[in-house]
């Protein structure tokens, strides 16, 4: 996952002379791998598990499976937002994109 | 007046109760009571996020799809699970941007993000008319569930009469932290109520897993997501628009929680764990491909929880779970009394003086929780509006995409054109009676609202016309936003 991005420096706003520090959290990368449960779920009814009738030790193959995309789910929300989390460590800011409020006028 | 029906009645006025005991704790007039001066900590967060994953279409809904489609009801947990996900993106984004311009409602994101008073007075309307067939469902929904634990029709219309007006009266009182201290009750309830449908019902239909085996035997289609009725285009075009219309905030009543959060970050914290919520989801999911086992193949969907529930459990046990089911339909109907109203007194009625606009909002509450009630207790069926609910509020998630960068780059004739093609062909599809097969109506009016949208936008940026004045993150947006 690149970062790049996340550590640039402020950059003036030519127009107003506003400090602005576009500090973008829903990045690419992060939102491709957020994706990778919900393409799970959507390719579902096409697993030959769920075509067929299937038990997994006695429970339904898509139930374990719901169940994994759900575990995974909140596996890769967790290490995003600790990539999050470290950008934030460097930058200090916690919004996606800094409000007037934040913003220093040169 | 039997046991069951007094428990049910004590458990309801219970809840009231609970609701009450949130007063205001300043008076911060229409931004306390909506979002709670936006200083909401974590867990109280938690609990209002979590709202919306366990309602009645959990105790009842759910268990009749799992009954009729087995395992094509773990889609629930698909899309709510999903849902997580872009709300982790979004919500934050929503609460600072609220924070910091001062929206305290879905319409005031569209009047400032797009520089619209018409399109957000738009949002308003569309957004409160179409959130009444999704109250009374709450409503309606109430009142199966006593009527199916007690079995009486009367028992049924008391309790909704009941309800309505505990809503009205803990909505008034506590606003936001009313609605927060039931749903911690609620979402407890729940869970405990649905882990003791779930041991009753199975364990009378052969125990855990064997149950599995058992319905394999009865219908072994149950363990596909193909049982009739439901295929592949159903799963995925429902579990689509209902991940854009969750994921993109569109229903105007989840806005407050959002709005409401002490910091985005904190909403992010909470959501990265929310999907575990969903598990729980798999427990009416069991108790419903169970009751194949137990009850009659023609029971109606809404009704196999109860009713094997019912066959399983004595009369005060499922009782105390009505209760539970009873919490969870006053849970969202408070959140969307609220939505209704705000959306009317903050953004329709915005010439009035805020003063005056915080008392009609409480009479807005009133004539709301009674529109439902009354169409409720008529046996409207509005059925038809609620798909307009679902598919019609989904059609403004092209325009909240929009609105969510630094600077709103699309023209509010695009937004307006695309929200107006998609509505439309949602109105068209519901009563016109078009064959659509299994997709989903929401999902097709998705197609022509973005293909206007486009059209339109592009007509906008060779003319120069219709662009938003979007010098963008202004100060003065956000006293003009407040004012």
């Amino acid at each position: 996952m690149s970062t790049q991005p996340e550590r640039s420096a402020p950059r003036p706003d030519t127009a107003t002379g506003v400090i602005r520090v576009t500090q973008r959290i829903a990045t690419p990368s992060r939102i491709a791998f957020a994706c990778i449960p919900i393409v799970a779920m959507l390719i579902t009814p096409f697993l030959p598990f769920a075509v067929e009738p299937t038990l997994w030790l006695g429970i339904p193959a898509v139930m374990w499976w719901m169940a994994a995309i759900v575990i995974a789910t909140v596996v890769i929300l967790n290490v995003i937002d600790r990539s999050i989390r470290r950008q934030v460590g460097i930058t200090g800011f916690e919004s996606d994109e800094l409000e007037p409020e934040h913003e220093g006028v040169r | 007046m039997g046991t069951a029906a007094i428990i049910i009645v004590v458990g309801i006025v219970l809840i009231g109760v609970i609701g009450f005991t949130a007063r205001q704790r300043s008076k911060q007039g229409m931004t306390g009571w909506l979002v709670a001066g936006r200083k909401v900590p974590r867990w109280t967060s938690w609990f209002l996020q979590a709202g919306e994953s366990l309602t009645t279409f959990s105790f009842l809904g759910l268990a009749g799809i799992g009954f009729a489609g087995g395992v094509s009801a773990t889609f629930a947990v698909a899309y709510l699970t999903a849902a997580c996900i872009g709300q982790f993106f979004v919500s934050p984004r929503l609460r600072d941007l609220a924070a910091s311009r001062g929206y305290l409602t879905m319409a005031d994101f569209f009047k400032d993000r797009f520089r619209s008073r018409t399109l957000s007075v738009i949002v308003a309307i569309v957004g409160a008319i179409f959130l009444i067939p999704y109250l009374q469902l709450q409503l309606t929904g109430l009142g199966l569930i006593v009527q199916l634990a007690t079995g009486s029709p009367e028992a049924s219309g008391l309790s909704m009469v009941l309800a309505s007006a505990i809503v009205i009266v803990f909505v008034i009182w506590g606003g936001i932290r009313g609605i927060a201290r039931v749903s911690i009750f609620k979402d407890f309830g729940m869970v405990i109520a649905l882990v003791i449908v779930t041991v009753g019902v199975v364990g009378a239909a052969g125990g855990f897993p064997e149950v599995f085996a058992s319905v394999a035997q009865a219908n072994a289609d149950l363990l596909t997501t193909h049982a009739k009725g439901f295929d592949a285009i159903w799963w995925v075009s429902g579990i689509s628009v209902t991940i854009i219309g969750s994921s993109f905030a569109t229903f105007p009543h989840l806005w407050s929680p959002v709005l409401a959060a002490r910091s985005g970050a904190i909403l992010r914290d909470n959501v990265k764990w929310l999907a575990v919520y969903q598990l729980a989801l798999f427990l009416p999911i069991t108790v419903g491909m169970s009751a194949v086992l137990l009850i009659s193949h023609d029971t109606k969907g809404n009704q196999v929880l109860f009713t094997a529930a019912q066959q399983t459990m004595p009369d005060w046990l499922v009782a105390i779970v009505a209760v539970c089911g009873a919490a969870a339909a006053m849970v969202p109907a408070g959140a969307i009394a609220m939505g209704i109203s705000s959306l009317v007194s903050n953004n329709v009625l915005f010439k009035l003086p805020e003063r005056i606009r915080f008392r009609l909002n409480h009479v807005v509450i009133v004539v709301a929780v009674g529109l439902a009630l009354l169409f409720g207790l008529m046996k409207s069926d509005i059925g038809q509006l609620l798909l307009l609910t679902y598919g019609g509020l989904a059609q403004l998630a092209p325009a909240v995409i929009s609105g969510l960068g630094r600077k709103v780059r699309v023209s509010t004739w695009a937004i307006a054109a695309g929200l107006i093609a998609g509505t439309l062909t949602v109105i068209v599809i519901t009563f016109g009676n078009i064959p659509h097969g299994s997709w989903d109506s929401g999902f097709i009016a998705l197609a022509p609202n973005l293909v206007l949208f486009g059209v339109v936008e592009a007509i906008s940026r060779a003319t120069g016309k219709g662009r938003p004045a979007t010098a963008f993150d202004t100060v003065e947006a956000r006293e003009e936003v407040a004012a």
